[in-house]
């Protein structure tokens, strides 16, 4: 018998929908350090679109066409998502990433931790603060110098720094983190010899696992650091880390 | 990446061009606001996106209308919409599903649905053969392959799909536990992808 809890087994509920609110989050937290997960979800995904085609279709009443097509002035197109700048880039727009719809939106979901603490069910908010997320965390994790970085957490969990210098950009995946209490958060910081560099804020699910990319141009070298702070950030740390991670 | 099975369509068309890529062509032409093929990726998609939400919701009006916003939807998205990363109709089938679960979801009717009705097989919608030999071959495939699963893996997939009760509903509704059913619905997905070929 599986683990209740054991995420690697949510690939088929995730492709067909079903995974519930409360779960999504640490799902695709799974999903992001785990390719093997994603390549499962994607082919699960396709099964499930099968069962969408075998179903009879429906003939739509006469006048829905013309109802749809009188509200296209109404309803602006998305521009296009930006060219891909490099071919780094490019390879890192794969499949599941850059899925539209629901794995984007289930991204998004993952992401919405932070800003929300709630969970994205209706349909994604596009350029919004998680989709800018989720593809930076797409471009991150595709290019070509991508390394990566564990170190064990003090409380037993896992903290893994990705990376890019191609990129400038970096991006914190933790697996156990405490999460803190209401007025508290946890900050981040690009830290090298001049001094720490604040690079955006975080807080984590009951479960501790989550991920965010850094905020700001990361210099090669550069160690990345978490401190607690108060609600919003500080501008410089007012706690010692409880991770630090070396990126060299 | 999937093929569509297409319904009738024009005569106009290049004879070597797949459904598959008529299809992508057309979402990418509407992708820069091509309003003719808006209108044909309508008149092609349409039956099944409203068949899959009809599945889903029963009511025939409240189909209607959610068709309504999913076209609406494809409209305003089709410019991000890239061929590499998967075909046009999983784009717009995913799309569909997730919009028909949404509202499923967030109709009050919807938490008094009768458990009957989510657990119908597959095979339970059809009272009459479907009108197209192409939709007939695609459905009986799926129905083959879904006799293979267990009955218990077939139900709990039911239920998930084509009713869009969440795990925590499934398990309440069958009174299991709910890591029963992620697994059954994992190990029946996994079956039914090897089944039906499909391969990333």
């Amino acid at each position: 018998m599986t683990d209740d809890r054991d995420p690697a087994n949510l690939t088929g509920s995730y492709a067909l929908g079903a995974v519930d609110d409360a779960e999504l989050a640490d799902f695709e937290a799974h999903l992001a350090h785990s390719q093997q997960a994603r390549d499962e979800v994607t082919e699960l995904m396709d099964t499930a679109v099968l069962l969408g085609l075998a179903v009879e279709p429906v003939q739509a009443s006469a006048g829905l066409k013309q109802s749809i097509l009188d509200q296209l002035d109404a309803h602006p197109q998305q521009p296009a998502a930006e060219s891909p700048a490099s071919p780094a880039l490019a390879k890192a727009r794969a499949r599941w990433f850059t899925r539209p719809a629901t794995a984007l939106a289930a991204v998004a979901a993952a992401i919405a931790l932070f800003v929300t603490g709630g969970v994205i069910t209706t349909s994604l908010q596009q350029n919004s603060f998680a989709q800018q997320q989720a593809d930076a965390m797409a471009a991150i994790s595709g290019a070509d110098d991508a390394q990566r970085a564990t170190v064990d957490l003090a409380d037993g969990g896992t903290a893994t720094l990705v990376w890019s210098n191609e990129l400038l950009s970096s991006a914190l995946i933790v697996d156990g983190l405490a999460p803190l209490p209401a007025d508290r958060t946890y900050e981040l910081w690009y830290i090298n010899d001049a001094g720490a560099r604040p690079a955006g804020t975080f807080g984590v699910s009951a479960a501790g696992s989550t991920w965010r990319v850094l905020d700001g141009a990361m210099h090669a070298g550069d160690a990345v650091g978490v401190t607690v702070e108060p609600r919003g950030g500080s501008q410089t740390p007012t706690t010692d880390p409880v991770i630090v991670i070396a990126s060299a | 990446m999937l093929d569509l099975v297409p319904g009738d369509h024009d005569v106009s068309d290049p004879v070597d061009e797949t459904p598959a890529s008529r299809l992508q062509g057309l979402l990418e032409r509407v992708g820069r606001g091509d309003r003719a093929a808006f209108g044909a990726l309508y008149d092609e998609m349409a039956p099944r996106v409203l068949g899959l939400v009809t599945r889903l919701l029963r009511d025939p009006s409240q189909s209607e209308e959610v068709t309504q916003e999913i076209f609406l939807e494809i409209w305003q998205s089709a410019p991000r919409f890239d061929p590499n990363k998967g075909g046009a109709a999983t784009w717009i089938l995913t799309m569909t599903h997730r919009r028909a679960v949404d509202r499923v979801r967030a109709s009050q009717a919807s938490r008094d649905r009768d458990l009957k009705i989510g657990i119908r097989d597959l095979d339970a919608g059809y009272d009459h053969v479907a009108e197209s030999v192409e939709v007939r071959i695609e459905h009986e495939r799926v129905g083959k392959a879904m006799a293979r699963l267990t009955d218990m893996q077939r139900q709990a997939i039911t239920l998930s799909y084509y009713g869009g009760y969440s795990n925590s509903e499934v398990a309440e509704l069958l009174s299991v536990p709910i890591g029963t059913i992620k697994t059954r619905i994992r190990d029946g997905m996994i079956r039914l992808r090897d089944e039906l070929g499909v391969a990333s």
